[in-house]
């Protein structure tokens, strides 16, 4: 069994999988990888489950020293990635041997960057899924912490497609359930003008900038989902992400497809989105 | 109820909302029911209650049509329906906070405390954070609006109110709801097979215990010298 040690600890970073989906009538969140197509990559890249955990970083990587051989690659936002001081590419196999320092820098397009490893990353399982919840999983890792992971040689090194990060400002929508009770220039304003992604975004929620009128009552707390576009009484847009909880008291106006929310994930505050209904 | 005021709606790729009428007085048994009957035909179905709805998710992309068509035929077959909850009897050590004293002064605190104590919840549904129980069946004349400014943070085990609804917090939380008390049991525990204490369906009603009482129950449960399925009613 090898260790990754963290020596120096990222912004903010956390072991997460596809999520824990059978909780929900107890309140549980999903969370999960924010970008699941990144994290897929890297999965891939080293032929493991599409289940498997990885380490989610948001914004600064960080610095880690590896305890037995085993291959890594590294997905998501893009950063400079360094082993042992020399630059290697992201979304390619890594063989890594006793030793080795790993160090990742500040992304320097989108938001969340992926450790992926031989055989996924092994902390407990909590309710189906390793994926940290505050209160559910161990505390968040920080400087010193050990994560498991299975010692790997015999792994071909490989090399995927390198993702390019979707440009496209286009986030496709299903009408949300209180979409229709928006008047007619609101949903034309929610729909054919584009908005911004303000300061306020972490793995609960990405808000944007630019406000709509609203006159909408709130609603008894009624179901939602990671992609559901809230609209708050004072005409704040408040996109649900993966740490979001399970029921919510604000009109949902619309609901991001699941392609949508990984794309979403990894935009910059101030990157411009336009909703377009499927 | 006619199927007419049920309505449902395409959340997303794998998902319906189902949505009941805000006048659907037997809302929890009616909902109860129709997720009952789904999950006997959708055995693998993934459900996330609200209040008047139920989100009902499968593992895969669905044809939504096709399943709302299946899902309407669920909705004629409650009649015969049963309530299955669990009963539950929660202590409860009183400790009105002075805002919502003030709010309900037309009550002395005796007045509010039997009141609250009368009352037989049924858990609504569990939201906010993971055991958070929305408990339904307030005394009208409790019923406060939310908080205008919320407690930056309570205690866990915190009993509160807002509008027709009671909660307990599961964990350490900003509250915008008018606190009662503190419940010494652990709501929600990733030890335990069924990790949330309440369900939706369940039915709840509280008993004062002293300072005391609170603080030794508190250490039995720690200790495991008392069960959690002591505090249900048999039968």
């Amino acid at each position: 069994m090898g260790n990754m040690t963290i020596i120096k600890p990222a912004f903010y970073c956390s072991i997460q999988d596809l999520g824990r989906i059978y909780y929900r009538h107890l309140g549980v969140p999903h969370s999960g990888v924010m970008d699941e197509v990144s994290a897929g990559y890297a999965n891939d890249c080293l032929e493991n489950e599409k289940s498997s955990a990885v380490i989610e970083i948001i914004a600064v990587g960080g610095t880690y020293i590896f305890s037995e051989p085993t291959f890594i690659c590294i997905t998501g936002a893009k950063t400079t990635v360094k082993l042992n001081s020399i630059a290697i590419e992201q979304y390619e196999s890594i063989k890594i041997q006793t030793g080795d320092q790993l160090e990742i820098g500040a992304a320097v397009d989108g938001n969340f960057i992926y450790i992926g490893i031989a055989g996924g990353f092994e902390v407990p399982e909590v309710l189906e899924s390793r994926s940290y919840f505050k209160g559910i999983t161990k505390q968040q890792l920080t400087k010193g912490d050990t994560i498991s992971y299975q010692s790997s040689e015999d792994l071909k090194e490989s090399k995927i497609e390198p993702q390019k990060l979707i440009k496209s400002s286009v986030l496709k929508c299903f009408p949300g359930l209180e979409f229709h009770l928006l008047n007619r220039k609101q949903q034309e304003l929610l729909l054919n003008s584009s908005f911004t992604i303000s300061k306020n975004w972490n793995r609960m929620a990405f808000q944007l900038n630019e406000k709509i009128d609203n006159l909408l009552l709130q609603l008894k707390s009624s179901p939602v989902l990671p992609g559901t576009v809230q609209l708050t009484p004072s005409g704040q847009l408040i996109i649900l992400m993966k740490d979001a909880q399970t029921t919510g008291g604000y009109p949902r106006i619309l609901q991001l497809d699941k392609a949508s929310i990984s794309m979403l994930s990894q935009k910059r505050m101030g990157t411009s989105i336009d909703f377009l209904i499927l | 109820m006619g199927k007419s005021e049920v309505i449902f709606h395409n959340y997303n790729e794998n998902s319906v909302l189902v949505s009941w009428n805000e006048n659907t007085i037997d809302i929890i048994p009616q909902r109860s029911a129709f997720e009952m009957e789904v999950k006997k035909v959708f055995t693998d179905i993934i459900v996330n209650h609200g209040a008047y709805s139920i989100l009902l998710l499968w593992k895969k992309k669905i044809h939504h049509s096709n399943v709302i068509d299946q899902l309407k035929k669920f909705l004629t077959d409650i009649k015969t329906y049963e309530a299955n909850g669990i009963s539950w009897r929660l202590p409860i050590y009183y400790e009105l906070e002075n805002e919502l004293v003030d709010s309900l002064s037309e009550f002395s605190k005796e007045e509010i405390i039997s009141k609250h104590q009368e009352t037989i919840f049924t858990v609504d549904f569990i939201g906010f954070l993971p055991g958070f129980p929305y408990l339904k069946g307030l005394d009208s004349s409790l019923q406060l609006h939310r908080k205008f400014t919320p407690a930056l943070q309570v205690a866990v085990g915190t009993v509160a109110i807002s509008n027709e609804y009671c909660g307990i917090y599961p964990s350490q939380s900003p509250a915008g709801w008018h606190i009662l008390g503190n419940c010494p049991l652990p709501m929600f525990d990733i030890r335990n097979d069924q990790p949330s204490l309440l369900v939706a369906g369940d039915r709840v009603q509280f008993y004062a215990i002293s300072k005391e009482e609170h603080s030794s129950m508190k250490n039995q449960i720690a200790n495991e010298s008392v069960t959690l399925k002591s505090f249900q009613i048999d039968g």
